[in-house]
């Protein structure tokens, strides 16, 4: 078992202020769609009456998965003993932190009203049968467990590291299964109502996590010039296996009990088979949801020819995060975007759109957020590269007593700066 | 560090226990509170009956109700017609059995006993009178749009840009970024009037009154038997009544 320390980099090179320069951009982008769009008012986006959750609402609900997943793969080393995962409990912990963060962010950029944030953390105003008031509790003790828990793992505390990722999952799992709550139990979307949804979400959290933490870990050790241990990734790769596998089993269960429901049939017919325009949507279930995220990603780490591949593996990693990108966006769209059978039985007409499907198409300033996010998260992990011990070195890369990091500043030029040592 | 790490676990689990369970006590006497209020010492509920067999679809309710409440409307192009806001909007409805017509069937906040959006609003800004009134406190509403997205009969509306035509200075001009509906002109009731729709109706299609009143018109229709109200199946208790449907 090799010794790891931890220490921030400090990167110097170029393609480090490139990246730092093109990620503030978009995060600054970021601020000034959100800044608009508030002050203009939300005819600024691509929303209508019937489709009031859109585009942001579906990178949130990525990344408070990916957030989730993150944060469970962190906790594998310190609450499941496994140790070869302390490579990762510390970007792990992080990434958990810093997509929930985004994703609030996101979350309430979408809003009409940003600016009355306060609103929704005084006691008074709580409502416990909404849950979105209750996630609001979720989120936020999540997001501090998460913030104790990365602290405890810079100062080394073991106990108190343990305790606090026990914590943290369990957070984890409320603020997972509370995010598909959120759409299961709406009443008045046939569409959504099923109680898979949220079993479908916290799964897809955990394989979609695993597949972007091993994208993050592997790009991140090969341009830091950190040896990379093939073995490692080939062990997650069988991890995500399981669960790709686990959430097509319950996509298909969704869908089946859905096609089965009269009143949902129209429904699953329109995202399935492309019926009365939903072409879109069939193409993002079978071609992003199974057939990218899903049958590509199983067969590349079943075939005896790539499943131990590491390219095969991230790559199977990727895709499968834009397959959980697409069930997302499945989730979300095309329940609101067929119309409410306000009198069934009847054919329905009106000025107010009223049984339409709903089109929705996101705007400039609503592509702006969405890219700009991404900018953001980009950009604050730059920052903490440099900023907090993030990073294992093993120890045979470090001087006895007084670590100094050779040979390891090929790519960027990364030179590591010893604060934090750890066995 | 400067504490042992016994004492740090200590305010660790505390801080932890702490955080999950204090928003929870909130909630616990939020409950009795509820639970404390005797909802049958209220003796109005407001309530509106529709009789479809004398509604014409000639809209004067669409734009009385539009001039009344300072509704938004902001023109008929492409575009706008995605935003323009609706308190009520006359529906052309057709059966689909065969050899139908099309009738005509205006459509607005149900006033619902268990309304759904006020069991998703995020901070209680849509609420219920005693009279059962569902109203939103534009002042309090943050814009996440949950309630439009849980109402099952799409009565909400968002109000997407600044209203340039306030019609009725009594009325205030609706807030951007909020969502809004109708309040069964909340102002008038309050005066002792009729909701602008009721009054102006050239067809006497719309009635309005306290259902708990035997001698109201609005009971009598209800009394009637003869009445249905959209989507029974969702169980939210409605309160505008469908005669001739």
């Amino acid at each position: 078992m090799a010794k790891y320390y931890f220490a921030p980099v400090q990167a110097k090179g170029a393609k480090y202020y490139w990246a730092v320069g093109i990620s503030g951009a978009l995060a600054l982008a970021w601020l000034v769609a959100s800044y608009i769009r508030f002050i203009g008012g939300p005819y600024l986006t691509g929303l209508n009456h019937q489709v009031t959750w859109a585009g942001p609402k579906v990178v949130f609900v990525l990344f408070v998965g990916l957030s989730a997943g993150s944060l469970i793969l962190s906790a594998l080393a310190s609450v499941f003993g496994q140790k070869e995962y302390k490579v990762l409990s510390r970007i792990g912990g992080f990434f958990s932190v810093l997509f929930i963060l985004a994703a609030l962010l996101l979350l309430i950029t979408d809003w009409g009203r940003p600016d009355r944030i306060f609103l929704v953390f005084n006691p008074s105003n709580m409502n416990p049968t909404s849950m979105l008031s209750l996630n609001a509790v979720f989120y936020t003790t999540y997001m501090i467990i998460g913030i104790f828990y990365l602290w405890a793992q810079f100062k080394e505390h073991d106990k108190a590291m343990t305790g606090l990722a026990i914590a943290a999952v369990i957070a984890a799992v409320f603020v997972h299964t509370g995010t598909g709550f959120i759409f299961a139990i709406a009443n008045a979307r046939e569409m959504l109502f099923t109680p898979v949804v949220p079993i479908a979400f916290v799964v897809a959290a955990l394989s979609s996590g695993t597949g972007l933490i091993m994208n993050i870990l592997y790009f991140t050790f090969k341009l830091t010039g950190r040896p990379i241990d093939v073995r490692f990734f080939r062990q997650l790769g069988k991890v995500m296996l399981g669960l790709i596998i686990f959430v097509i089993y319950l996509m298909a269960v969704e869908h089946l009990i859905h096609l089965y429901v009269p009143e949902h049939r129209e429904a699953e017919l329109f995202v399935l088979f492309g019926k009365d325009g939903g072409a879109f949507f069939t193409w993002a279930f079978w071609g992003g949801l199974i057939g990218l995220g899903g049958i590509v990603p199983i067969f590349l780490l079943l075939y005896k020819r790539t499943r131990d591949n590491l390219k095969w593996i991230l790559t199977a990693g990727g895709l499968h995060v834009f397959g959980i990108l697409c069930e997302r966006m499945l989730i979300i769209l095309p329940g609101q975007m067929l119309p409410i059978n306000i009198l069934p039985g009847y054919t329905m007409s009106s000025a107010f759109a009223d049984g339409k499907i709903a089109t929705y198409l996101p705007s400039g300033w609503e592509w702006m957020q969405l890219i700009g996010i991404f900018g953001f998260v980009v950009f604050v992990y730059l920052m903490g590269l440099r900023m907090l011990p993030l990073l294992p070195v093993e120890g045979r890369y470090v001087k006895k007593g007084k670590p100094e990091v050779t040979e390891l500043d090929e790519l960027v030029k990364a030179e590591l700066v010893t604060t934090s040592i750890t066995t | 560090m400067g504490m042992d790490r016994r004492t740090f676990l200590k305010l660790g689990g505390a801080f932890a226990v702490g955080s999950i369970l204090a928003p929870g006590t909130q909630y616990l006497v939020m409950a009795q509170d509820e639970n404390s209020k005797d909802k049958s010492k209220s003796k109005t509920r407001w309530a509106m009956a529709v009789d479809l067999d004398k509604c014409t679809g000639c809209k004067v309710c669409e734009n009385v109700c539009r001039e009344e409440n300072n509704v938004p409307f902001y023109g008929d192009s492409a575009d706008e017609k995605r935003y323009n806001a609706y308190w009520l909007r006359v529906a052309d409805i057709e059966s689909e059995l065969p050899g139908a017509e099309t009738r005509h069937m205006p459509i607005m906040c149900q006033h619902c006993d268990d309304a759904p959006c006020i069991e998703v609003c995020v901070t209680k800004a849509s609420f219920k009178r005693d009279d059962g009134i569902v109203l939103v406190d534009e002042h309090r509403c943050i814009g996440c749009r949950y309630c439009v997205y849980a109402c099952p009969y799409k009565a909400r509306s968002i109000i997407f840009k600044k209203n340039e035509n306030v019609t009725n200075p009594n009325v205030p001009a609706m807030m951007v970024g909020v969502a809004t509906k109708c309040s069964f002109c909340v102002q008038r009731i309050d005066q002792g009037k009729k909701p602008a729709c009721v009054e102006k109706c050239p067809h006497e299609a719309l009635t309005f009154g306290n259902m708990n009143d035997p001698n109201s018109e609005v009971a009598k229709i209800i009394a009637t038997g003869n009445v249905k109200v959209l989507r029974p199946e969702k169980r939210v208790g409605p309160g505008v009544f469908y005669k001739g449907l």
